[in-house]
């Protein structure tokens, strides 16, 4: 049975349809117009016990809103939603003990206070036993470093510290079903890898996962399926791996040559592969079907023919085939 | 059914304890940062001197206001600045429903196990209330000693004292929740009210025209505060307006639990 | 420095834009300043009746009033927090990296700020001029001099409030020091009670501050309370008062932004 059940799960929001200013609104009062903007249209989702989910797409195409659906925070027009076979809406005390949420924009931890005291009123809101929440936070501490900031007044805290201690804010009760909302949105290198290496973990050890962000890094290391929504609809649904071995069927190298490099002249020798312009004047790029021919041959080939100083080979990045997807350019 | 009343009592009491832990942790970290509390503090303090002030200056040129003396009027003041006072200590942080609304801070507590009014509310504490609290009780005890009211009284003016605070609370929170529809960072209208009721029922409300008092009483009924318990205690109306603080308590309350849900469910979260 | 009258007048546009922006503060400023208005009238007549308190009649008084009115809803409108946000911000760091007198540029801001209240304040004091039909002022000069120290509340609301804003190089929060500034300036102003029902220490005391310019002084000229010698004499001090506000600002700030360059910003 699924962890989280969405059935053709819509949210329109109505908007004022009002001039500017004080007139405006004025006539606003008289003569109520609204717009309907549909931000989720009829979205079917499963999600069972243990998978790690992307859920990417474009600004403005409905993730947050999609999040937000799936936590109980909005209300849906249109749909259901079932986590652990409740409503997250109507039931939200009983969902809340499931469920885990981190919104990268925004922090929940208690302004004023020191991190640790957040953690513990979190830990009593939830009824978290003592012994249990001690061994999280060591593991908090072992995995993201908290221990260093425990004492910190959260407004004192930097970017990164701030979002691992939101983390645990989201994680101290052990939810089975867990929602980040961009959770390394701002974040540096070192702190990303950091956090991660940490959602690897969570997944490892059997927490379900929904994850949007807007860096696709965070996506390939740590989930095994991808949802792309674009103006509120699902454009594709499936393995990251199916993805990509549906869509990234060419491989590329680089070549840096000599002296300059002429495309024309190498495009009439090896016809069967394609030819492109590189970065600089002395580079070119060779592209192949990768089901066609192998790495070596083409390195034959060109060897053959060429004495390139360097060669570097790449593969389009999922990041591409994503962007096609956006574009339309690619339907399932 | 027996269930279900059981989970709603085990509800409020985990309620309870969410708001008093997080209250406590605010004091807590006001020990630790005493500064800011002084300053604050001194400034609730400084207020009330002032208010002190103005009405012994007052009655060192008048004897009697609208038929009040100068201890009576003491009492009046009291009841209005405990009432106030109080419900900034334990209630402050539904000020803030405005900027949370705007910025969406609405979300998380929703996704937590307790109510969200309580989350809200005991986000901060009103730090000037505390010079506010000492200043008002020695106005409230110099005037009731000054008055010749008898100590018999005294569990009613503590009974007629909290129905004030939760009408202080209650309306505050009903008036703060409109920034769930109006949107904007300031609680303009609670801060209206309550500068309005600072100024106006600082005096018996019999220096104004009808219509103050009836929307004083019935519309917003803040006179139950502090004019209706003072005009209790000091034998100006009968004893039956003693049952008119815990009324409107209770009206208020019910008023503001229904404005709150309201709220909450128009609730749209911001944009992003 | 490179500070012109065409910036302070730039910033002062800008920062009076931005508040008639919000059309709400329109009707804030009226209905907080008319409601307390309205209930001092309430409680004044009931108090003064057909006799008189400290000098003012029910004539007098609903003249004092109206002009108490019309000053504090001036007085109290300046942006102050724009200037203690930036502070508590470390903005100021900023600041000081441009080309402009720190002062000088809040100065005209907090100005600015100060004349988007003047419709209302105008509006407010023609409703009750209606309402009350209070007498006019005691002659034609006299009236001219009332004008000329409500302008004085211009430089003054700026010069108090800045000097108290400082106070946040030193503290983290700005609303107690804001409560405490508005607190003494209705007590010593005669806000809250006229001057002339305090004890003579306590008018002595008030009399030393700045304060009693905001509603004392306008209404003593404008009621003949003080003759054409004692208007002038209390407009002079009320250019004295100006200029030590100025000075003391920038005293103050050249102490306090040391904390700002010794924090490294």
């Amino acid at each position: 049975m699924p962890i989280l059940e969405a059935r053709s799960l819509s949210k329109r929001f109505r908007r004022a349809d009002k001039a500017s200013g004080f007139k405006g609104a004025l006539k606003h009062l008289v003569q109520r117009k609204y717009k309907n903007f549909t931000a989720v249209d009829a979205i079917d989702l499963e999600i069972e016990p243990g998978e790690s989910v992307a859920y990417v797409g474009p600004n403005g195409a409905g993730k947050s809103t999609t999040v937000k659906l799936l936590t109980g925070i909005l209300k849906p027009t249109e749909g259901t939603v079932r986590v652990m076979g409740r409503d997250p809406h109507t039931e939200r005390i009983a969902n809340a003990h499931d469920i885990g949420v981190l919104f990268g924009q925004r922090t929940q931890l208690w302004w004023d206070l020191p991190v640790e005291e957040s953690l513990k009123l979190l830990k009593h809101m939830y009824g978290v036993p003592e012994a249990d929440y001690k061994a999280r936070i060591e593991k908090f501490d072992e995995l993201l470093g908290l221990g260093e900031f425990m004492p910190a007044l959260a407004r004192t805290l930097s970017l990164g510290q701030r979002m691992r201690a939101d983390l645990a804010c989201a994680l101290i009760h052990d939810p089975k079903m867990v929602y980040l909302d961009e959770p390394t949105i701002g974040l540096d290198i070192s702190v990303k890898d950091r956090l991660r290496a940490f959602l690897r973990q969570l997944v490892d050890d059997g927490t379900t996962l929904l994850l949007t962000s807007h860096d696709l890094a965070d996506i390939e290391e740590v989930c095994e399926r991808i949802v792309v929504i674009d103006e509120g609809r699902i454009a594709y649904d499936g393995p990251i791996e199916q993805l990509k071995a549906h869509y990234i069927t060419t491989k590329a190298v680089d070549l840096v040559l000599d002296g300059p490099a002429d495309v024309g002249s190498l495009a009439e020798k090896f016809p069967h592969y394609e030819w492109s312009a590189g970065e600089a004047a002395s580079e070119v790029v060779v592209t192949y079907e990768s089901a066609r021919f192998t790495t070596a041959e083409v390195l034959g080939d060109v060897t053959a023919h060429l004495r390139p100083r360097d060669l570097s080979l790449s593969e389009p990045s999922i990041e591409d085939v994503i962007r096609r997807l956006y574009a339309g350019e690619l339907t399932k | 059914m027996a269930e279900l009343i059981a989970t709603r009592t085990g509800g409020a009491r985990h309620a309870f304890a969410v708001y008093r832990r997080s209250l406590a942790a605010h004091f807590r970290s006001i020990v630790e940062y005493p500064a800011d509390f002084w300053v604050m503090a001194s400034a609730g303090a400084l207020w009330q001197t002032l208010q002190f002030a103005f009405l012994a200056i007052l009655f060192a040129n008048v004897s009697a206001i609208a038929g009040w003396g100068y201890h009576e009027m003491l009492v009046l003041v009291g009841f209005l600045t405990l009432g106030g006072a109080t419900t900034a200590v334990f209630w402050d942080g539904v000020w803030s429903i405005g900027s949370m609304v705007i910025k969406g801070d609405i979300d998380y507590r929703i996704t937590r196990p307790a109510p969200v009014i309580v989350q809200v509310a005991s986000l901060h504490v009103g730090m000037q209330a505390f010079g506010e609290l000492s200043l008002g009780t020695v106005m409230l005890v110099y005037g009731w000693v000054g008055a010749g009211l008898s100590p018999t009284l005294i569990p009613l003016a503590l009974l007629m004292l909290a129905c004030a605070v939760v009408i202080e609370t209650a309306v505050l929170t009903a008036l703060c929740a409109v920034n769930f529809w109006v949107k904007g960072t300031m609680s303009v209208f609670a801060f209206l009210v309550n500068d309005l009721q600072q100024d106006v029922l600082r005096f018996p409300l019999g220096i104004y025209p009808a219509a103050v008092r009836l929307v004083a009483m019935f519309v917003i009924p803040l006179a139950f505060v502090s004019f209706v318990p003072v005009e209790v205690l000091t034998g100006r109306a009968s004893d039956w307006w003693a049952f008119g603080p815990p009324i409107a308590a209770a009206a208020t309350a019910a008023a503001a639990i229904l404005v709150v849900r309201a709220g909450l469910r128009s609730y749209d979260s911001a944009g992003h | 420095m490179t500070h012109t009258w065409a910036v302070d007048r730039a910033l002062a546009v800008v920062s009076l834009k931005r508040r008639l922006a919000y059309k709400a503060n329109w009707v804030f400023a009226i209905v907080l300043g008319g409601g307390s208005m309205l209930a001092n009238l309430a409680l004044w007549h009931n108090l003064i009746g057909e006799g008189t308190l400290g000098g003012y009649d029910w004539d007098a008084m609903r003249a004092y009033l109206i002009i108490s009115f019309f000053t504090a809803t001036l007085a109290f409108s300046g942006s102050d927090w724009e200037i203690a946000d930036r502070i508590l911000d470390g903005l100021i760091a900023v600041d000081l990296t441009k080309p402009v007198d720190f002062q000088r540029a809040r100065a005209a801001e907090f100005i600015g700020s100060m004349l988007s209240t003047v419709p209302t304040a105008v509006l407010g004091v023609v409703g009750a001029w209606l309402l009350f039909s209070p007498p006019g002022p005691v002659s034609p000069l006299a009236g001219l001099l009332t004008a000329v120290s409500v302008l004085f509340v211009f430089p003054l609301a700026f010069g108090i409030t800045y000097l108290s804003v400082l106070v946040c190089f030193w503290t983290r929060r700005y609303l107690g020091i804001m409560w405490a500034r508005e607190a003494l300036l209705g007590f010593f102003s005669g806000m809250l009670v006229p001057l002339a029902l305090m004890p003579a220490p306590l008018q002595a005391l008030s009399w030393a501050l700045p304060f009693p310019h905001f509603t004392t002084t306008p209404s003593h000229i404008y009621l003949g309370r003080v003759d054409t010698a004692g208007a002038l004499g209390l407009l002079a001090a009320e250019l004295a008062w100006t200029v030590v506000l100025w000075f003391g600002g920038r005293l103050v700030f050249k102490h306090a932004v040391k904390k700002v360059t010794v924090h490294g910003g």
